[in-house]
Order: C-alpha cells, then structure tokens, then sequence
C-alpha cells in the first residue's frame, strides 16, 4: 500500500511539472502576479498639492539607444551591465527632471539576460523621488529559446510618491494567430491597476501595453478590455488616470504607412504595418475621457506629439503614448518631452519613446 | 491499432521470460562485456570489457563529438573503486544554435571561444541488499577555453552547472547515488549532485534526481523520473522540478 502511495505521489509530481519555461503568468491570480516595490528611503511629500504631476514612459529595458537585432538598426542583443546603469542613469535624470508624483513605465526588466539581470524598477526607485511602486510581468519565462534572448522578465510598473494598494495584473487577450509554441514563449499583455492614497483622497492608477505587431485584431480586442474595465471604475465614482502604450495611432493622424524610420521593413516579424485601417480604435478612449494631449491640439499638428521613432538619427515621428482620466488634466498641460525645446532635455538618447506628462487637478 | 497493443504487450512478456542482466546506472559497476543499451533519450552505452563502459550519443555526437569512460577497479575492503573520464568539444553545437529567431538559444552575434571540456570523477560504491546500493562519487569538470570571446551563459537549470566551466574553468561536484530493488522488476534510483560554483557568481546548485524504472526483460525497460534543481544563477537563486521520461533498449 506505501508503495502505490509513492507511486501515485510521483505521478503527482510528474504532472505538476507543467508549464517547464514558467512562461503562464496567468496560471498565477491576478494580485500574486502583481509585485509589490519600495524605494531603499521613503520621503512621502510634506503637503498635498492642488494638482499631480502623472507621466506615463517606454523605458525600452535602459536599453537606450544600443542598435539591436529588432530595431533592424544593428545585431545587439545582450548589454553589459555597465551600458544598463549607464543608461538607467539618464532615465533616472529625465524622472527627476519631469517629478512625477505618478509615472508609468513599459518595458520596465526586472530579470533580463539582457539587461544583464539589473532590477530597473528598484534601480529607478532607489534613484529617484519615487517611494512605491508595482510591477506586472509583461514577458516572463526561465529561457526565451530565440534570438539568444534567454531570461526574461520585462513588464509594466506604476511608480508613485504616494502610497499605492489593491494592486492587480489584468490579463489582456493574447494574439490568435500565432502558433502555441510562439504563444507560449511570446509577450502576454496586460493592465497593471492600483490605488494610490493622496491624502485623503484615493485615485486609481492604471498602465498598459498593448500588442504592436498583431495583424489579427488582437490590439483592438485589448483596447476594449482596457476601456471596459475604466468604464467600469468610472461607473463606481471612482477617479482614475489611465497612461501607456497603446502602439496605435490617434485619429486624424496624417502620417499612418511608411515612416522613416522602418529599417524592418523586409522583416516580417518587426515590420511596421499600415495603420490607415486603425486610426478609429483610439476614439474608444477619446469619445469618453480626457486625454493629455487634446485632439484638437493634435489635429492642429501631429508633430509636437508624436513620442516614437526607432531611428535615433532621425526625429520622433508617431504618437503612441497617451494618458486618460475621468476627471481633470490642467488645461494644456500635456507634453511630449521631445528634446530641449520641448520638455527641457535631450531624451532621444534615452529610449525609443519620449515620455508624457499631463497635470491632474486634484482638489 | 489494438493489434498493435496486443503485440507490443505479447512483445513485452516474451521479453519478461529471459534471465534478468544488471541496467546500466550511475554505480561503480559497468555493462557487462558486449552489451549495449540505448534509450530514446539516453545516450549508447557498450560494455567494451567486463571492467571498461563507453558512452556516446548517437544524435548529439555529430555537433558535440565527445565520449565517456567508465571504469571498475577494484574492492577496497567491503567498497568498490570505479572512475568515469570524459570529453566533449561542444563548439559545433553551439555554433547552430547561434542565430535568430526560433532555436537561437545563444545570440547570433555571440563570439564563443574554442571549448575542450573534460570530466573526471571517482566513486566508491558499496551494495548492502537487493534494496540499497550506495555509491558517492567526486568529480570535476574542466574547460580549456582558447582564442578570444566568452560563452553567453546558459542560465537554465541542468544546463547552467554542467556549462559553468566553460567560462569558469572548474566546477568540482560530489555526488551520491542510490538504487535497489523495489518489487521484483521495479528499480527505484536517486541521484543526489552538489556542484560548487568556486570562481564568478560562486554558489551552489543542488540537483536531486529521483526515477523509477521497469525492467520488462534485458531487453527492454521503462524510466520515468523526477528532476528537481535548485541553485544560484547569475540573476539570483531558483528551483526547478521537471519530469521525465525514457525507453531504454538492451541488446
């Protein structure tokens, strides 16, 4: 009797010995997979001010501006870990520069092969003004099995001055037209929502990241997903600011195909589509919130808010990167730190993405 | 498809009939003079002479020529001395699964030195019944890294400790190996692996490999078992179970 119960115990064993890479975030619940973070001090603000400075960026792992394989600029696929602080170091000044109260960021690696296994999101908090922060996995598994990638965990992170609770990974649809074993190994998008606690008042604060290079209507599923569940908070009465990015182009964009810097366009796996058939998804957020940056303003000129480009030689040419609320922003005070002229510094060096900023009154 | 049953289980008896031959394990002792086993997974192993075992992998010989040799000294009071040396130039290897996309494994910029990796252990082993034989092995891996460049680490487990040295130099390892007989063709193994990690990102991977296996005849049998690997990784600690699974043939 001992024996078959040895052996029906290592049969158990031999078959919760699925998912051999780690790769299924979701087989963990929605607040285990939402990691909690704190800066090594914590200097909470003296006073609540009348309004809070909320930025959202694609940090693109501290990998600054290295040329690697996807960008078709170069063969890069592993950093040193010096080329990581280094570039951490430039993030850290443009944060500071900015002083976000609350700032999102994608791309955020917190145990990359590489990013040479650096924690960027306890790096940028212990370097910063920022005290908390949560981190939702966008890209995780033991061994990557393609391009020499390796280990990976890269995802999303909310980093605040304010306390922040009640975290949780959201997990958005995945894309259906890839094969199981692509799937298996490839990103896994999702909304990383949390309350921060300003005094007394309470704000939800939500990041994402959406699929840039499905063709299926995968990024539009999501993009539903992501605005039922702000519906959803805003149905409770409930303040929130929602940032990220949602690799879509906003409405009315002039530029939609064929941008200057598509050194992939030979690549079918990081070539840039048309998105002449996309540019309605955004209306999902606009025709309902505010976003930082006005439509009207944008309509006006695309270009001073465009916050892509994968050419570091050339100039920021798409707008990918939004912030919404269903309360108030101080009236034009969305900005895309571009360079010196527009946000105060250079940040071409600094990632593929300028960030964006916006003021939310408060009281 | 029941036909193919039928004769797969009337296979499996016929086999069962025959006198039973000691399976090759992780002892002391060798093959016995001539016979070869193979597994789908498991590398060919021939009994060259009653004291002397080879080892190659059929497949992974092509990109990652190498061999082992087992040896049986002698007794040394009521304990046995036995020995494996081993070889492998891994280059090749490596060298496919450098490259983009699906399979690239290490990068395809990646400037791997000229790798010559030996292993040599010692084991003493002593049998106290038909249910427990107990074997303590000591070993080290050795790589002669030449000409410029480093390995990218593997940093997966199995892999990691086993390929530390190519960057590292040494990985010294102790081990311990028991198996005996659960009821009459069913064996039980464990293979209990320290590999000490001595020069960058010293550390310590444990490896407990716990199988079971079915002797259906000489001819054929059966291994299930259990991997789990727990150790420290350039990016810090983790552990890891895998399962796992072989057919193995004798003839």
């Amino acid at each position: 009797m001992k024996k078959i119960l040895a052996l029906l115990l290592f049969g158990g064993l031999l078959f919760s010995s699925c998912d051999p890479f780690h790769a299924k975030i979701e087989k963990d619940s929605e607040t285990d997979t939402a990691l909690y973070y704190s800066s090594e001090k914590i200097s909470t603000p003296a006073s609540i001010p009348d309004t809070l400075t909320i930025a959202t960026w694609n940090i693109k792992f501290g990998g600054g501006r290295i040329d690697f394989f996807f960008d078709c600029y170069g063969d890069r696929v592993l950093m040193t870990k010096d080329e990581v602080l280094s570039n951490l170091q430039g993030i850290a000044q443009e944060i500071k520069h900015i002083n976000p109260d609350i700032i999102f960021l994608q791309e955020v690696d917190i145990s990359s092969k590489r990013s040479a296994y650096v924690d960027e999101l306890q790096w940028i908090l212990d370097h910063t003004d920022l005290n908390y922060g949560y981190y939702g996995s966008q890209w995780k598994a033991d061994y990557v099995p393609s391009d020499g990638i390796g280990k990976m965990d890269s995802g999303s992170a909310i980093l605040s001055k304010y306390p922040l609770s009640n975290a949780r990974r959201i997990p958005l649809p995945l894309i259906e037209e890839q094969s199981g074993i692509v799937q298996y190994f490839y990103l896994r998008r999702n909304m990383l929502r949390a309350t921060a606690t300003i005094g007394a008042q309470s704000l939800e604060v939500i990041t994402t990241h959406t699929s840039a290079y499905s063709t299926d209507g995968t990024r539009l599923k999501q993009l539903k997903e992501i605005k039922k569940e702000i519906d959803g908070v805003a149905a409770k009465g409930k303040k929130f600011v929602l940032g990220g990015d949602f690799n879509t182009l906003p409405p009315n964009t002039v530029v939609f195909e064929k941008f200057d810097d598509g050194a992939c366009d030979d690549d079918p796996d990081f070539a840039t589509h048309s998105a002449k058939d996309e540019l309605d998804y955004m209306n999902l957020f606009l025709d309902t919130y505010e976003p930082a940056i006005s439509q009207a303003d944008y309509d006006a000129d695309n270009s001073p808010y465009f916050s892509f480009t994968s050419d570091k030689n050339g100039f920021w040419n798409r707008k990918l990167d939004y912030l919404f609320t269903n309360g108030d922003f101080l009236d034009h005070s969305g900005l895309v730190h571009q360079n010196s002229e527009r946000g105060g510094a250079e940040t071409m060096p600094l990632s593929d993405h300028a960030p964006v900023s916006v003021r939310l009154i408060l009281k | 498809m029941k036909k193919i049953i039928f004769a797969a289980v009337l296979l499996i008896f016929a086999f069962s009939a025959e006198a039973q031959l000691k399976w090759s394990d992780h002892s002391v002792h060798t093959l016995a003079k001539g016979r070869k086993e193979i597994g789908l997974f498991a590398p060919l192993k021939y009994g060259l002479k009653d004291s002397l075992e080879l080892s190659v992998h059929p497949v992974f010989f092509f990109v990652i020529p190498h061999i082992t040799v087992k040896k049986y000294w002698k007794s040394v009071g009521s304990w046995e001395l036995g020995s494996t040396h081993g070889f492998a130039y891994p280059n090749l290897l490596y060298k496919l699964i450098s490259r983009r996309g699906t399979g690239g494994i290490l990068p395809e910029n990646a400037k791997i030195p000229q790798l010559f990796k030996f292993n040599n252990s010692v084991s003493l082993g002593k049998s106290l019944n038909q249910h427990l034989d107990l074997t303590f092995t000591a070993g080290l891996d050795l790589t002669i890294a030449l000409g410029e460049g480093s390995f990218p680490e593997i940093e997966f487990p199995i892999v990691y400790p086993r390929t530390y040295s190519h960057n590292q130099l040494i990985t010294p390892y102790l081990g311990a190996h028991l198996s005996g007989e659960l009821t009459g063709k069913l064996q039980y193994a464990y293979d209990g692996t320290a590999f000490f990690f001595v020069r960058e990102n010293k550390g310590l991977n444990l490896e407990n490999n716990l199988r079971l296996q079915w002797n259906a005849s000489n001819k054929l049998a059966f291994r299930v078992g259990l991997v789990h690997s727990y150790g420290t990784y350039p990016f810090g600690k983790m552990g890891r179970l895998y399962p796992y699974f072989d057919v193995l043939f004798g003839f």
